[in-house]
């Protein structure tokens, strides 16, 4: 037994538990019994949990996401908060039209908001259909940024027609709203013409350097009635 | 980083032993005493989980090793290693306290000396040392997720392949937050180790 294997079957951890097979076992007993490296590697982890548990009796352990905080970060909580801030910023939205028309004193076409909330496809999810958007109307995309939280995100709007495509819209650095769950992305209603669309959002943890797909999305525009 | 032995390697280690034991060199004797003995006292310490015991045991392991191997032709032991393990676990299998007590029969100062300088680098850090070292890496994480892994891995003995599916982390990931923590930790527990006077082996 080598030491990539120990490391890449987190032998070590296993050991602790009682989790290695017979065979294991005393391949990695005959290993270490003769073997001064792996065995301080061996008894440092076996302090490391002896120090977790004692921490986590004397109740001195932050244990990983409380229940409160699953609920805030699930799907379902994400969809209700994502309506109530539909509302309120369409609320807010509506007063600011009419503000900026008082303030003009004009008769012009107040500028329309709409809030779409995406699922995403990985997995089944729908395609969401909506109806072309006036050339001065803006289309807020809401979509779910994943139960785990990232560092940074990115995404990149994709028109999809027939076997041609093109990138309309992408950003990185983006930030989620709501609590860290959802990415929020804001387009000209003249960018969304009749056809397939695809979001795709990625996140990046500060110390794994690459990005990992979070969410893909599916949006069909249909002409205007 | 020193590579584990393989089984090339041990079975040149053991032939070295048996040779020269063989030959009547005291000096292999201690030698095969010193290279054995704390990974062998550990090993008796987790299976009979009562100390003094261990040492009894690991005390007549290497009185019966270094009988044989006096005795022994040299294609008899291929491995030194397996073959104290196997032996230390017989002993520790029968009730032998009484057994493993009694007299030693073989003249060796080796295997008086099995029973001195066997603590660990690690041993003498206290509990609650270890627990305020813990809260220091711990907090030296920048990201919860990695404080989960660990958490996770060593509090609530979860699979790795459980804890990446639901952390949405890959196996390289994981596997290399737990190698820099146990690292760290490491360091951190030598560093604890030598401000109490201890001297750090390995």
């Amino acid at each position: 037994m080598n030491r990539q294997y120990i490391r890449d079957n987190d032998v070590i951890e296993r050991y602790l538990k009682g989790a290695l097979t017979a065979e294991e076992e005393e391949d990695f007993e005959e290993a270490y019994v003769g073997d001064a490296e792996l065995l301080d590697q061996l008894q440092a982890a076996e302090r490391l949990r002896e120090g977790i548990k004692g921490l986590d009796s004397a109740g001195n352990l932050e244990r990983s996401r409380p229940r409160w905080r699953q609920t805030l970060a699930s799907p379902r909580y994400a969809m209700a908060a994502t309506v109530l801030l539909a509302v309120s910023l369409g609320f807010s939205s509506v007063l600011y039209n009419e503000n900026q028309v008082l303030r003009e004193g004009g008769s012009s076409t107040p500028l329309l908001t709409r809030f779409v909330s995406l699922e995403s496809v990985r997995g089944g999810g729908n395609v969401t259909e909506i109806s072309a958007p006036a050339q001065d109307e803006l289309t807020v995309l809401m979509i779910d940024a994943g139960v785990v939280a990232h560092d940074t995100y990115r995404a990149a709007i994709t028109r999809r027609d027939g076997e041609q495509s093109e990138q309309i819209w992408s950003r990185a650095d983006l930030t989620p709203e709501l609590n860290g769950m959802t990415i929020a992305i804001t387009l000209q209603g003249r960018m969304l013409r009749p056809g397939t669309y695809e979001a795709k959002v990625d996140g990046r943890m500060n110390d794994s350097g690459r990005f990992e797909p979070v969410a893909e999305v599916r949006l069909v525009v249909l002409p205007r009635d | 980083m020193v590579e584990t032995p393989d089984h090339a390697l041990e079975a040149q280690i053991s032939a070295d032993f048996v040779k020269r034991i063989g030959q009547g060199d005291r000096r292999a004797e201690e030698e095969l005493v010193r290279r054995y003995q704390r990974g062998l006292i550990y090993l008796l310490k987790r299976r009979t989980r009562d100390p003094q015991l261990a040492l009894d045991l690991a005390q007549e392991t290497f009185r019966i090793a270094i009988e044989k191997l006096r005795q022994s032709p040299i294609e008899q032991i291929e491995r030194v290693g397996a073959y104290l393990r196997g032996t230390a676990l017989n002993l520790a299998s029968a009730d032998v306290r009484k057994y493993a007590r009694r007299a030693t029969t073989v003249d060796s100062d080796a295997v008086d000396a099995a029973a001195d300088g066997v603590a660990g680098p690690f041993d003498q850090v206290s509990t609650a040392q270890v627990q305020r070292l813990v809260r220091k890496l711990l907090d030296e994480l920048p990201v919860q997720r990695d404080r989960d892994i660990l958490v996770r891995t060593y509090l609530q003995d979860e699979d790795k392949s459980a804890i990446c599916e639901a952390l949405g982390v890959d196996s390289a990931h994981y596997n290399r937050v737990l190698f820099r923590a146990k690292q760290r930790f490491r360091e951190l527990l030598t560093t604890a180790a030598s401000q109490r006077g201890l001297k750090v082996v390995g």
